[in-house]
């Protein structure tokens, strides 16, 4: 097989096995939306990789600048952020001085994740190209710098937090893994990104495994 | 011009004479009609400023275009009307077929001697299908994100990429050797949607037979 579309069919499956599994776990009432919104992340970012799938197969080659798929991307960050920052780091954080050496503690996720996304301009690509790539993953940064906060702030009150660390971590290296890919799909090393595809794969199954562990943990 | 006059206009003549619920679906197959004229003009102008080919213009700028165009009636519908999914639903769908046929007429005549039956069917059962199902699946997503403020705008986006994907991986499929899947598609989309309605429907009244023939069936439970 074609290792272009290998690299995207891998993920896509491993997404769409982890989205129908989300969505059987936790579309249904009572559950909170912070996890709901994790599994429309995923699908996302199936959408997007699905359609890479079909232009590969219709014409051989993802479009030259911008295509639709990035659109999933840009979704899938988006979904981690909103479910971070807007349904959880209310309950976790409360907002006193003595979490502020921690908060800029986690900066260092996002600070990382720049760092990477500068390799992009080592990348023999259009200026365009680099550029839209860059943005449709700019919503991981506050993503990943919440998630390392909600990995790392001490439990205080009811357990919550230590039971969705395992999470945490899991959809930190979510976002670490698809940036790494991104890179490495940029770069043309189509070998390395069907090995950080298959690690992508196995890590959006962790990430709702690890949410739904987490969710039955406090619930004891 | 002349088409706009044949089709959208004797059906507003009709809008006086219906009830409520059916003057609101064919008030919205109306404005799928304008709407696909003003995405048509939008679509022009755009394929001439950004020079792209036929192929590419219709996979990445055109779905965006129409997507986001049929979406803004069915937001505003959501938050000024009526959220309810049965309405949203019904209203999305007539939308997004108003635009399908608008775009098929506009096809038909300007492409009078190339028509056939097959033509006709694939028009119909493919493309017109599509417009009404991704315009659904935002009436849809819509009805679900409207009550969830703090989801509305990552939802919105989220809703239109799902719609705007659907769009683009038809156009792909139909203009390349794939073109087989690309016709059913939507049929079979569509399909899906029907079932998971009709099985919502039939379980609701399955409930409601059971709720009157055991009335007081906690009594028993205790």
């Amino acid at each position: 097989m074609n290792p272009i579309l290998l690299a995207e069919v891998v993920p896509f499956l491993g997404l769409v096995i982890s989205f129908i599994y989300g969505a059987a776990a936790f579309f249904k009432k009572g559950i909170a939306m912070y996890l709901q919104l994790i599994v429309c992340a995923l699908g996302s970012l199936a959408l997007g990789h699905f359609f890479r799938i079909i232009c590969i197969l219709t014409s051989g080659a993802l479009p030259a600048g911008f295509h639709v798929g990035y659109l999933g991307d840009f979704s899938c960050f988006m979904f981690l952020f909103s479910a971070n920052y807007g349904q959880m780091d209310g309950i976790v954080d409360d907002g006193s001085e003595k979490l502020r050496s921690l908060r800029r503690f986690s900066l260092v996720a996002p600070v990382v994740l720049v760092i990477l996304l500068s390799t992009l301009f080592l990348a023999d690509m259009r200026v365009i190209k680099r550029w839209i790539l860059i943005f449709s993953v700019l919503p991981a940064l506050p993503a990943a710098y919440y998630n390392l906060k909600h990995m790392l702030i001490p439990d205080m009150d009811f357990g919550f937090i230590r039971a969705i660390r395992p999470f945490n971590g899991a959809a930190l290296a979510f976002i670490f893994i698809n940036i790494v890919y991104q890179i490495l799909y940029a770069f043309g090393l189509y070998g390395f990104s069907v090995a950080a595809s298959a690690l992508l794969a196995a890590c959006s199954f962790i990430v709702i495994r690890n949410a739904k562990k987490g969710v039955e943990q406090w619930k004891i | 011009m002349i088409l706009f006059v044949c089709i959208p206009l004797p059906l507003l003549l009709t809008l006086f004479l219906l009830e409520k619920r059916s003057r609101i679906t064919v008030l919205y197959l109306i404005i799928g009609t304008f709407i696909a004229v003003f995405a048509a003009s939008v679509n022009g102008f755009l394929h001439d400023w950004l020079m792209m080919s036929e192929r590419e213009f219709t996979i990445t700028v055109s779905p965006i275009v129409e997507e986001v165009l049929k979406s803004f009636p069915i937001l505003f519908h959501a938050v000024v009307v009526s959220d309810k999914k049965e309405n949203l639903l019904m209203i999305s769908i007539a939308l997004g077929i108003g635009f399908g046929i608008f775009e098929n007429a506009y096809l038909m005549v300007s492409n009078v001697y190339g028509l056939t039956i097959v033509w006709a069917f694939i028009r119909a059962f493919g493309t017109a299908l599509m417009h009404g199902i991704c315009t659904c699946f935002v009436g849809l997503g819509i009805s679900y994100i409207n009550r969830r403020r703090k989801f509305f705008y990552t939802g919105i986006f989220a809703i239109l990429t799902l719609s705007i994907i659907y769009h683009a991986t038809y156009n792909s499929l139909v203009q390349s050797s794939l073109e087989f899947f690309g016709f059913f598609m939507p049929i079979v989309t569509y399909s899906v949607v029907l079932l998971t309605i009709y099985r919502d429907k039939i379980k609701s009244v399955t409930e409601k037979q059971k709720n009157l023939r055991f009335p007081n069936k906690n009594l028993f439970l205790k």
